[in-house]
């Protein structure tokens, strides 16, 4: 995808010449790619010189923080696992710039939040979902899932039914969910007894149709797992 | 600040103002929620304080989570459409506008939208801020103490939800912005609807002033707390009517318009204070702001399609799915498969009434979007909490909380 490099509508480029050469020429090892999708830059950087690149294009005109999200790429051959995608705003010059890099699945990626300390969340957010690790950021704690969750929703090998609903066996090992450390909760404790949604076991083959991606495939699914 | 002084001179007068064994800078910690009625939703403030200082304000999310942005992905691109009204419950036609926007550019079809579409979602999505921030004015107001407010802005809101139960049936999850236009037609009584509440709300307005703006409870409560600076917005990722009320003057739709905003004449009210007073009347003079789009649009409102003609893209018009052989099979493909979008990546952001909300779609030429992402308004205002708190007092927490305008479900997603 990100080898595109065709403008597909007749629209004036959105990012200056400038800019771009100047990552070139300052940084000519880190710019691995350049994209230009429906009138919008992408480039793709080394995971090494991603701090420098974001701290250069913040001192010259990018500096806001626009979104920080990471895409999962598990069948990916070349280059790391995971994209970050950074999309970056000048607020002088009304123009924007996607950043990419590369992370492989246990390589930690470096925290931006010295340089935008709102990035604190959008980290948080990927390493909760993705399981990316920012390696100096402040405060690495889980944002959404609870503490000692098991698993990364957002991974594409995490089943959208989840973990706990699963058969255990195949694809949905069944993963004993730790909520936290109250006495009613902790481990040996019963706390799936009754009224908790997670003692809930689905109904055979009613989730396993959406497991698949490919909508023309669904039924050959259907049925397995459950 | 006026309780400040009042406690020290307790302490003067006898030595002991807290009744727990007199020392005043004792630690307490406190939670906030996540059941309280001023955290509008299910939010989670861990408080440190120090008699009644706020040291520390840890804010703790997720308990909305549903994995909005997982269960996209299992959706044809039509189907993840009602997955964006259950993000920001209290604007969810600004979220159809932003996530059919971001469809509509990664298949490359954003010029090809027939202009009663376009003018339509002006309209709604405008009349959608006025309707978002009377909730907010009325929560935020009721909050503080002053409770008719809340009562006469649910009676304007109502007339809102009205106007949207008329176009789409439904009052709150709409889904009637729909990828290629709208979902339906708008009906002939819309425009006189439409017209009805536009003569009726600038009173109404002046209503709002009349109760909050010189009241000298309000602006006891509300100026000089929480302010954040123009750097600290910038920083921290913040945008729409906070930033705004912190001078920073920037609005998508006059900076980076879409949906041919750049047709109407409106201000973009900006303030320096930024305060919680500040923000209260920024979003104050957006309701007449947004009136003033209103008006205009509705009166450039045209008639003709109000859906493109792409039979590959929206569903064949239902009477021809009876006598039309090829309506039907466009019909079934749409609903069973999908439409498949050449691989790409797009990023579409709107002027939410909470800020910036933008559309990260990652196409891998699939029905389905590979990935979507939100980069959600509350999320970064939410973030943007210890900020406006620390150093604070205990009673300025609930003021910053309502100043910030954020809705739960488009935290967590």
């Amino acid at each position: 995808m990100t080898e595109q490099t065709t403008v597909e509508e007749q629209q004036p480029e959105p990012l200056p010449r400038t800019i771009l050469d100047d990552l070139r020429d300052l940084f000519p090892a880190a710019v691995q790619a350049t994209a230009s999708f429906r009138a919008e830059a992408t480039v793709v950087v080394a995971l090494d010189s991603l701090l420098a690149v974001l701290a250069h294009l913040k001192e010259h005109g990018y500096n806001y923080l626009e979104d920080l999200t990471a895409v999962d790429w598990p069948e990916r051959e070349q280059g790391g696992r995971f994209d970050l995608v950074y999309q970056l705003l000048s607020l002088a010059s009304r123009q924007t710039i996607r950043l990419k890099t590369q992370v492989a699945e246990d390589e930690p990626a470096p925290t931006i939040t010295g340089i935008w300390p709102g990035a604190n969340w959008f980290e948080r957010e990927i390493s909760d979902l993705l399981g990316i690790e920012f390696s100096g950021h402040p405060d690495p704690r889980r944002l959404f899932m609870p503490e000692g969750w098991q698993g990364y929703p957002l991974r594409k090998d995490y089943p959208i039914t989840g973990y706990e609903r699963g058969s255990g066996s195949g694809a949905n090992p069944p993963v004993v969910h730790q909520y936290g450390s109250r006495p009613d909760q902790g481990p040996g404790a019963n706390n799936n007894a009754g009224w908790s949604p997670l003692a809930i076991a689905p109904a055979a083959g009613t989730r396993a149709k959406e497991i698949n991606r490919e909508g023309d495939e669904r039924a050959s699914q259907s049925g397995q797992g459950d | 600040m006026a309780i400040e002084v009042a406690s020290e001179q307790l302490t003067v007068q006898s030595g002991q103002p807290y009744g727990d064994g007199g020392d005043p800078r004792r630690i307490t910690k406190i939670n906030l929620g996540p059941q309280h009625p001023s955290t509008h939703g299910v939010l989670r403030l861990i408080l440190t304080l120090e008699g009644e200082t706020v040291l520390e304000c840890v804010p703790d999310v997720g308990f909305l989570h549903t994995g909005i942005e997982k269960t996209a992905e299992f959706k044809t691109y039509h189907q993840a459409l009602t997955l964006t009204d259950r993000m920001d419950y209290l604007a969810p036609l600004s979220n159809n506008l932003g996530y059919s926007l971001a469809v509509e550019k990664l298949l490359g079809m954003t010029e090809k939208i027939p202009e009663r579409a376009v003018v339509g979602r002006v309209v709604l999505v405008e009349l959608q801020r006025i309707a978002s921030h009377l909730v907010w004015l009325g929560s935020s107001a009721l909050d503080l103490g002053a409770m008719s407010v809340f009562l006469y802005c649910m009676q304007d809101r109502e007339m809102i939800l009205d106007i949207f139960e008329l176009v789409s049936g439904v009052r709150l999850m709409t889904s009637y912005i729909a990828i290629g236009g709208l979902a339906a037609d708008l009906p002939a009584e819309f425009v006189t609807k439409v017209q009805q509440f536009v003569d009726h709300f600038p009173a109404r307005i002046q209503e709002y002033h009349n109760l909050l703006t010189d009241n000298e409870i309000w602006k006891e409560r509300t100026i000089g707390v929480g302010i954040l600076s123009q750097q600290q917005v910038i920083d921290y990722c913040l945008a729409g009517p906070i930033a705004r009320a912190s001078g920073l003057d920037w609005d998508l739709r006059r900076d980076m318009p879409y949906c041919g905003y750049d047709r109407y004449s409106f201000n973009v009210p900006t303030r320096t204070e930024g305060d919680v007073y500040a923000r209260y009347r920024i979003r104050m003079d957006e309701l007449t702001e947004s009136h003033k789009i209103v008006q205009q649009a509705l009166h450039a409102l045209p008639g003709g399609p109000w859906r493109v003609d792409d039979p590959k893209i929206v569903p064949p018009p239902k009477h021809e799915i009876g006598t039309s052989m090829e309506a039907l099979i466009h019909h079934f493909k749409l609903f069973t498969g999908g439409f498949r979008p050449e691989a790409g990546e797009v990023y579409q952001r709107i002027e939410s009434p909470r800020g910036m909300l933008g559309f990260y779609i990652v196409s891998d030429g699939g029905p389905r979007p590979y990935r979507m992402h939100v980069r959600g308004p509350s999320f970064v205002n939410v973030q943007a909490l210890p900020l406006l708190m620390q150093g604070g007092m205990l009673a300025d927490v609930v003021a910053n909380l309502a100043s910030m305008d954020f809705i739960l479900g488009e935290v967590d997603r």
